[in-house]
């Protein structure tokens, strides 16, 4: 592979590998966002596109709906829809791809993927949303995918395992480390630098906690002697790593709580396993200075 | 006040003499479900315009307190600084605000203007602002599940505060004239002077609304005494503090919340913007001293923050009447249903048994 083409993606914010150097392999990086993203300072050729609401353009849900937003606000000049860059980039290619809107876009879609067949933005225009399958002959959408009067298999429901209990807790190790998002960091926090108030309670974290944190209960911190602020070292089996410790009751007794943005600390933690859903026994200790 | 009769085909004709005057109106309009929003009226839109209709979420509260407004801009040249405030005096109409915006409206009015100190941002989208408010007298369409105006005394037909307020009798409509402007558009032969009958009808419609009202109620005296004088348990407002997601919809969806935070950010390479941008309680931020120190670290402090703000007798004497004008939007957009009406029942009835007026009285 030698080229990269990433649409309004920026995995180097949001991945726990080390993308910034596999980025560089590359002899060609391009980049389609709003905004000068982590990885966009890695690409070759950056294209700003245009934000929601200054495009029509549909979006599609887990829920499988599918949404028409309609253009409410003309963008910055020399802003153009991703699509419309793509086409053409493509036609410089010297294909001969001719699509005058997002909507021709849309007709093909529907040509191609048969539960779209339906989904023109003339039809999505007059409702809020279909879901699919949306066809000819079923426009309307389908509000239940798999229901008794649609001809479907009905679901079967499958017991699965229980998931894996957190790692009993020894006397070495009594407490569990979790990986998990939080309020205010988003998957990309590029967005939310350009929201006024999450912005200040993102940088207030930030501020309070200059070289990241991890959560602990006040009742475990209390029997560690650690207070709020304070510097720890978060043993596990086979390596450790350093923090401080943000004391709050918004986590359980019992676990220790690593907010996903913590690369570099999860990274010491799990090593090459790196799996961001693993439960780790740890155990905490002050670490003085 | 002056009132005039009109029919029902020229309600919309109110529209277009105030585009005529040079106001740019706003008026809601059907998105598609049950989305309605405020938009302003264009030769195209204008047929559109609703009269009846679920209020929108988003308030028109924006309309004189925008989410974000700039203040001022900085631009850095030859090695000094220069600074430009950015006043906008738009000359706008509301057509179509419920008696419940419109209270809160009056309640930005007493907060933003109302003492020593008036807010010149706040006072230049007002000045030239023109309210024609309509009474929500469909009980399908205007009455949603969680208004209750009825409860908060602001509806559903304002008593004052507007410019003009249209009432539905029917085939045709009242115009009542709040203000002197109000009362010069009664010179266009559209409108013409009612009867005796027109009042009773009028009379009439009202009484029978007050009964139509839904589900949603908010018994506000006993609450309001429990937070004024700090009858309420702590437990109680951590039940509703960990019921709380900390997402600031409700304060994002109030008439009547002035809250607003003051940001600087780069809008050039050596240019500047101060904006003022809409803050919430919910927030952590919101409280957060510079040193770093928060007073009202728990949720449930912050939380119970914004009951003390909106019924408190200290604040209700300021603003000569609660924070809250009964939308019921906060009920609506709550994912953990503490909206006003449930936190006032869930006050209400925890605080009840340890009352000691009613102890007192045993």
């Amino acid at each position: 592979m030698k080229a990269l083409w990433l649409c309004r993606y920026d995995p180097v914010s949001s991945s726990l590998f080390d993308l910034a150097g596999s980025l560089g392999q590359f002899e060609l990086v391009v980049v389609q966002h709003l905004f000068m993203t982590d990885t966009a300072k890695y690409a070759h050729v950056i294209l700003p596109t245009t934000a929601f609401g200054e495009e029509r353009v549909s979006f599609t849900s887990t829920e499988r709906r599918i949404q028409l937003a309609e253009q409410m606000v003309e963008p910055s000049p020399g802003l153009t829809p991703a699509w419309e860059q793509i086409v053409r980039v493509a036609g410089l290619m010297g294909a001969d791809w001719d699509y005058p809107s997002a909507a021709a876009v849309m007709e093909e879609i529907g040509e191609v993927v048969p539960f779209y067949g339906g989904a023109s933005y003339e039809n999505l225009s007059r409702e809020y949303g279909r879901q699919w399958p949306c066809t000819k002959d079923q426009p309307l959408g389908t509000r239940f995918l798999f229901s008794e009067d649609n001809g479907r298999k009905p679901f079967k429901f499958i017991p699965v395992p229980k998931p894996a209990p957190a790692p009993a807790s020894s006397k070495d190790f009594p407490l569990t480390l979790v990986c998990g998002s939080s309020l205010y960091y988003w998957n990309q926090n590029v967005l939310i630098r350009h929201s006024e108030a999450l912005r200040r309670e993102y940088s207030i974290l930030l501020i309070d906690y200059p070289e990241g944190f991890v959560e602990l209960n006040p009742e475990d911190a209390k029997g560690l002697g650690v207070r709020d602020g304070h510097k720890v070292r978060i043993y596990a089996e086979a390596a450790s790593a350093v923090s401080t410790a943000r004391v709050t009751a918004e986590v359980r007794k019992g676990t220790v709580f690593v907010p996903y943005f913590e690369h570099d600390l999860e990274r010491q933690i799990l090593g090459e396993r790196r799996d961001g859903s693993a439960l780790v026994p740890v155990r905490v200790e002050r670490e003085k200075a | 006040m002056k009132a005039r009769i009109l029919d029902r085909a020229d309600v919309l004709k109110i529209v277009d003499l105030l585009r005529q005057q040079g106001y740019e109106v706003v008026a809601p309009f059907y998105g598609r479900g049950r989305d309605t929003f405020f938009d302003t009226v264009t030769d195209q839109n204008r047929d559109r315009i609703q009269i009846h209709l679920p209020n929108p979420y988003y308030p028109p509260k924006r309309f004189v307190f925008p989410h974000i407004e700039r203040l001022m801009k900085f631009e850095r040249s030859d090695g000094q600084i220069h600074i430009e405030p950015v006043y906008e005096q738009p000359k706008r109409a509301i057509f179509g605000i419920r008696s419940c915006d419109l209270a809160g409206i009056y309640h930005l009015d007493r907060f933003y203007l109302g003492r020593e100190f008036r807010d010149v941002y706040y006072e230049n989208h007002r000045k030239n602002l023109f309210l024609v408010n309509v009474v929500c007298s469909d009980v399908d369409r205007d009455i949603n599940d969680e208004c209750f105006c009825v409860c908060t005394d602001t509806g559903p037909a304002a008593r004052d505060h507007f410019d003009l307020q249209l009432m539905d009798l029917g085939s045709e409509f009242m115009a009542v004239a709040g203000t002197p402007a109000g009362e010069a558009l009664f010179a266009d032969p559209i409108f013409r002077k009612g009867e005796a009958a027109h009042i009773e009808k009028r009379h009439a419609i009202l009484d029978e609304l007050r009964k139509r009202f839904k589900t949603t109620t908010s018994w506000f005296s006993a609450t309001v005494r429990y937070v004024t004088q700090g009858d309420i348990l702590e437990k109680t407002w951590e039940e509703i503090g960990n019921r709380c997601l900390e997402c600031g919809g409700c304060t994002y969806v109030c008439p009547a919340c002035t809250c607003f935070t003051v940001s600087d950010r780069p809008i050039g390479p050596n240019e500047f913007e101060r904006v003022r941008v809409w803050d919430a309680c919910a927030l952590s931020g919101f409280t957060r001293m510079a040193g770093g120190h928060n007073p009202r670290k728990a949720v449930h402090d912050r939380r119970n923050r914004r009951f003390f703000r909106k019924l408190a007798h200290f604040f209700i004497q300021r603003e000569l009447a609660m924070a809250c004008v009964g939308c019921g939007r906060c009920a609506a957009v709550c994912h953990g249903d503490i909206g006003m009406p449930s936190v006032v029942e869930m006050i209400r009835r925890a605080t009840g048994e340890v009352d000691k007026h009613e102890r007192a009285s045993h």
